[in-house]
């Protein structure tokens, strides 16, 4: 596995939706973050609070209304293979072709050989544990065994960045569970660069080194932690237990708390639309 | 209901139609039989035999089932100098219609997939091709059929043209529709995969529209079917609509009566053939 070397630089993204005949909505507001190569970076925040848009302005489906993104030095203007996506839903999964072929796009789409493509496919395909599923239509599997096909496609084009937008936010408990331990894995086995998306402040804490936290809309950091939690040569059923991880993931949840506590959804919209005019 | 029950009220009911639903879910079969069909076409000869019998109608107006078999027994076979009906067995009349159908299908689904492609992905063939396709599609083709027998006489050239325009609007205003209906995620799943417009085309577009094509393809043929039956009023010997149109002439409702259960036979199975083909081209429709 090829080495990432690429910082991410957010410089000044903001986004604000506009559709006609509706006031604009600021989902971010110019945000600036540097992400070095290798960090596993947890975006957390209520629903609706630009986070998700962000990531998408990451991976160049969304471009922004003000700022500008860096791979490297290199100015993101579209999608590309270097970051990779696992979306949140699991119909991005191409249904007429099997886990394998899906698993196969991109090395097909840089035209790996056949050969190299199908010791590549199989590799990905052991790492997520989806190594006997291989021939299956994506549509007979269950939802975690659908995002771990997403996982192993994104890893078989190799990028530099894995960009994951509530990808468990679906799952069930213990599903969820294991798929946290095996994408803990992944990062250590793999050392990619790993933007996640959630509002679990409990996932973020165990898997993150990084803890990005957003205000509501208009989204803005207003923290921003390292931790180290998950580099601890123990398993995440341990580590949830541990009193310094229960302790953070409380101080998380009682930040996200402050922003919204005890505040009505009509006085939240209220004050959203306050915020919203420059 | 149970015996023991007769004590006990009863709560809630059930409503036949959702059970009959839930059920064909889950075991995957379709809860129609095909007796009943069976019964009803043998109850509808009866009838008709019976009515011919009693009202002792004259045979050019209203044949028995048995006559209407005697023309079918004559369509399939030779006497003397003349072969089957108007001088051209059965088959020979079908597989004209058929060969008529299959080739302004076939230019149609050559001319509407590509153009439907298009509409649905350029925004400017859209703009300027939406609004006349709409038009063409909303014409019935027989009001310009007299128009192409001025430029095409009165051959299969001028039926060829009718069966293309008639076919190639719906087959790409289907594809168009399908274009649209491909799935936002899916197509950005093969953008961060590094994939370019063209191959976007080929990896996402074309496998998910495939099965609004075979759906295009489908609501053609029955419409070209119709079409051409009509059009072979004009000079369409040997074929299944001048059989049914020259029967009038020699006053034989026998002909066309058999005229007209072998043009439905043949349309409910090219329907079911084209029908099977779409479920096999998409498999995943509905559940995915």
């Amino acid at each position: 596995m090829t080495q990432p070397v690429a910082d991410l630089v957010l410089d000044q993204v903001g986004h604000t939706y506009r559709t006609a005949g509706a006031p604009p909505v600021e989902a971010l507001a110019p945000t600036s973050l540097t992400i070095s190569a290798g960090e596993f970076v947890a975006l957390v925040g209520h629903s609706g609070c630009g986070k998700s848009t962000l990531l998408e302005i990451v991976a160049g489906l969304r471009p922004p209304t003000t700022g500008r993104v860096l791979l490297g030095g290199a100015e993101i203007v579209g999608p590309g293979r270097r970051r990779g996506v696992v979306f949140q839903q699991s119909s991005s999964l191409l249904p007429w072709r099997t886990v394998a072929g899906n698993v196969a796009l991109g090395p097909e789409i840089q035209k790996v050989p056949a050969a190299e493509r199908a010791a590549l496919v199989a590799r990905e395909l052991e790492r997520v544990g989806l190594a006997e599923f291989a021939d299956r239509k994506v549509y007979e599997l269950s939802g975690g065994m659908q995002q771990r096909t997403q996982i192993a496609r994104a890893l078989a084009a190799d990028p530099d960045v894995l960009l994951l937008d509530e990808p468990f936010s679906a799952l069930d408990t213990f599903t969820r569970e294991l798929l946290q331990e095996e994408l803990r894995r992944i990062w250590k086995e793999t050392g990619k660069t790993v933007l996640f998306v959630t509002h679990s402040v409990e996932e973020a804490t165990l898997l993150a080194t990084r803890v990005v936290l957003f205000s509501p809309r208009p989204g803005r950091v207003i923290s921003d932690e390292r931790i180290d939690f998950t580099r601890r040569d123990v398993s995440l059923k341990e580590l949830r237990a541990d009193p310094a991880v229960v302790a953070f993931a409380a101080a998380l949840r009682e930040a996200i708390g402050d922003l919204t506590a005890d505040v009505a959804p009509g006085v939240t919209k209220h004050r959203h639309r306050l915020r919203g005019r420059p | 209901m149970t015996l023991l029950s007769s004590t006990v009220p009863t709560e809630g009911r059930r409503v036949g139609w959702i059970d009959r639903r839930l059920k064909a879910a889950e075991t995957g079969a379709g809860t129609r039989r095909w007796y009943g069909g069976l019964l009803v076409g043998v109850t509808a000869i009866a009838l008709w035999w019976l009515v011919a019998l009693v009202t002792r109608a004259p045979s050019m107006l209203l044949p028995t089932p048995l006559k209407v078999a005697q023309a079918f027994w004559e369509s399939v076979t030779s006497h003397g100098s003349r072969d089957g009906l108007l001088g051209s067995y059965l088959w020979v009349h079908l597989w004209n219609s058929f060969r008529r159908v299959l080739e302004g299908l076939g230019l149609g689904v050559l001319v509407g997939i590509p153009l439907g492609l298009a509409l649905g992905l350029v925004r400017a063939v859209d703009w300027a091709f939406g609004p006349i396709l709409e038009f063409i599609r909303a014409l019935p083709p027989l009001g310009y059929y007299p128009l192409l027998i001025l430029w095409f006489g009165i051959g299969d050239t001028s039926k060829i043209w009718l069966l293309f325009l008639a076919s190639f609007a719906p087959i790409a205003v289907a594809t168009a529709a399908g274009v649209a209906g491909v799935r936002n995620e899916r197509v950005n799943a093969v953008l961060v995969l590094g994939a370019g417009r063209f191959e976007m085309v080929r990896l996402v577009v074309l496998p998910s529209v495939a099965g609004d094509i075979m759906t295009g393809i489908r609501l053609s043929s029955s419409f070209a079917w119709t079409t051409i039956v009509a059009a072979e009023t004009v000079n369409g010997l040997p074929g299944l609509g001048g059989l049914a149109w020259a029967s009038q002439k020699e006053l034989r409702a026998d002909i066309a009566i058999l005229s007209i259960i072998v043009i439905g036979l043949v349309a409910v199975a090219s329907d079911g053939l084209l029908r099977a083909l779409e479920r096999r081209v998409a498999p995943w429709k509905g559940r995915a």
